[in-house]
């Protein structure tokens, strides 16, 4: 797997329904260039919520949430 | 050919209770209370009920799923009723019309004469809907709370955003049905809404985002209450006061549908479409073939969708106005059109009256027909 999609669709949750979000933030589909209709529900982070956009090229980041949990989240790909 | 199943069958007695946000009644007296209301608007008496189909589950992820508190199990309300000798007793997955379908397919066995269904909720008062504080999931939860996405409502956000982007959809036009859905609630006393002023676009568009793009108005309210009907046979129905033939029901092939009541969309007169969310209906209209897919958006303008249009939709004001039942309220509504019984919200010469509840990829639809069709 490269770790690079694009943005298939995303929303800006504005609701604290789950525990440990601080909203807004942002939840999407993103596309992984391996496979068409291949996706993750995931989080786009370091990329300010009005600049996310469907289409967006995005890889992927690797955050440690306790031992042995590691989440794959994604961000906007480097130029 | 018609198919064996047209018109066989009949809802012969529906009720509800009253829809709350809040209440200091139990579900099992809801339940119950709704049961009994519909077996007595069938003309029929308790002891003559030989079947129940039940829908318990609550969805939501706070929820107790604890049977007499937030649920309540078929075991629990054969139980409760003095069921226990039944012919046939089950509960359904999915929704409101999936327990028409299963009554159906119980009635057409032919081992049941008369079978009860009832669909309760109950909104718990010291918990937040939907909120949740795990600090470690499992199953399908595991590809969602991790990311923030908690509620069923982030899922239909993401479907709005490409709908929007694909087809070029706007919020201006997705108001229309959270409109629609508070005009029509004003002709259900049952309703939330009802008594509530017109909802206006300035008012739509400047409420806050839940799920953005969804706003506060593209959500339906979580409520207690139930709603109940009485299912029987067509040669039984022919002696109730009242009834709802079923002329037709499928699951998630709307094609099957209406082959089955042998008639096209453009013959429907009055639909009830799932609206847990508004865009939900959105989806439905393009997959019943009321409209080309991609094209709901504007074929849901210029009063087309109106109780004076040429396809009332959710004329009880849906979940939207009503409160999430979901999907009891839409198959109430459905079989009292095809009665002619639904008092000011009545549709002027209903011969095809359309229900559909579900989510987009599982999905419960049938048709009623009044008894002179």
């Amino acid at each position: 797997m490269s770790g690079c999609g694009t943005i298939f669709s995303y929303c800006v949750m504005h609701l604290s329904l789950v525990a440990g979000f601080a909203p807004p933030y942002v939840v999407a589909d993103v596309e992984l260039q391996e496979q068409r209709g291949l996706r993750i529900t995931t989080n786009i982070l370091n990329c300010a919520i009005q600049d996310v956009r469907i289409g967006m090229e995005v890889t992927v980041t690797f955050e440690d949430r306790e031992a042995g949990v590691t989440l794959p989240q994604f961000e906007p790909a480097q130029p | 050919m018609k198919r064996d199943r047209t018109k066989k069958l009949a809802v012969t007695g529906v009720s509800s209770t009253a829809i709350e946000r809040s209440t200091t009644r139990s579900i099992t007296n809801i339940a119950i209370e709704a049961v009994l209301s519909a077996v007595t608007d069938a003309g029929i008496s308790l002891n003559e009920v030989d079947g129940y189909v039940g829908c318990p589950d609550a969805p939501n992820p706070t929820a107790a799923h604890a049977d007499g508190f937030d649920e309540i199990s078929c075991r629990f309300m054969v139980a409760a009723l003095g069921l226990q000798n039944a012919s046939w007793y089950q509960d359904v997955e999915g929704m409101a019309t999936g327990m028409v379908v299963a009554a159906a397919h119980a009635l057409a066995a032919g081992t049941c004469k008369y079978i009860v269904g009832v669909r309760a909720l109950y909104n718990p008062r010291d918990r937040r809907y939907s909120a949740t504080d795990a600090a470690h999931v499992a199953g399908p939860q595991q590809f969602k709370i991790p990311y923030g996405l908690g509620a069923a409502g982030g899922r239909f956000a993401l479907w709005m955003q490409r709908y929007m982007h694909d087809h070029g959809a706007t919020r201006e036009e997705l108001f229309e049905v959270a409109r629609n859905a508070r005009e029509n609630a004003q002709r259900n006393p049952l309703a939330v809404w009802n008594g509530s002023p017109e909802l206006t676009l300035e008012q739509y568009l400047s409420s806050r985002f839940i799920y953005e793009p969804m706003c506060l108005y593209d959500a339906d309210m979580p409520v207690s209450g139930a709603v109940a009907f009485v299912m029987t046979t067509a040669d039984r129905a022919l002696h109730a006061p009242h009834a709802a033939y079923l002329s037709s029901f499928a699951v998630n092939d709307a094609r099957r549908l209406f082959e089955g009541a042998e008639i096209l969309p453009k013959d429907v007169q009055v639909a009830q479409l799932y609206d847990g969310f508004s865009l939900m209906v959105w989806d439905w209209l393009e997959r019943l073939g009321f409209c080309a897919p991609g094209e709901a958006h504007t074929f849901t303008q210029n009063g087309r969708i109106s109780r004076n249009g040429p396809l009332p939709l959710n004329t009880f004001g849906g979940a939207l106005g009503e409160g999430r039942l979901h999907g009891a309220g839409h198959v109430r509504e459905a079989a009292l059109q095809a009665m002619g019984r639904a008092e000011q919200r009545q549709i002027e010469g209903v011969q095809h009256s359309l229900v559909q509840v579900g989510v987009p990829e599982r999905s419960w639809m049938l048709i009623f027909a009044p008894r002179s069709a």
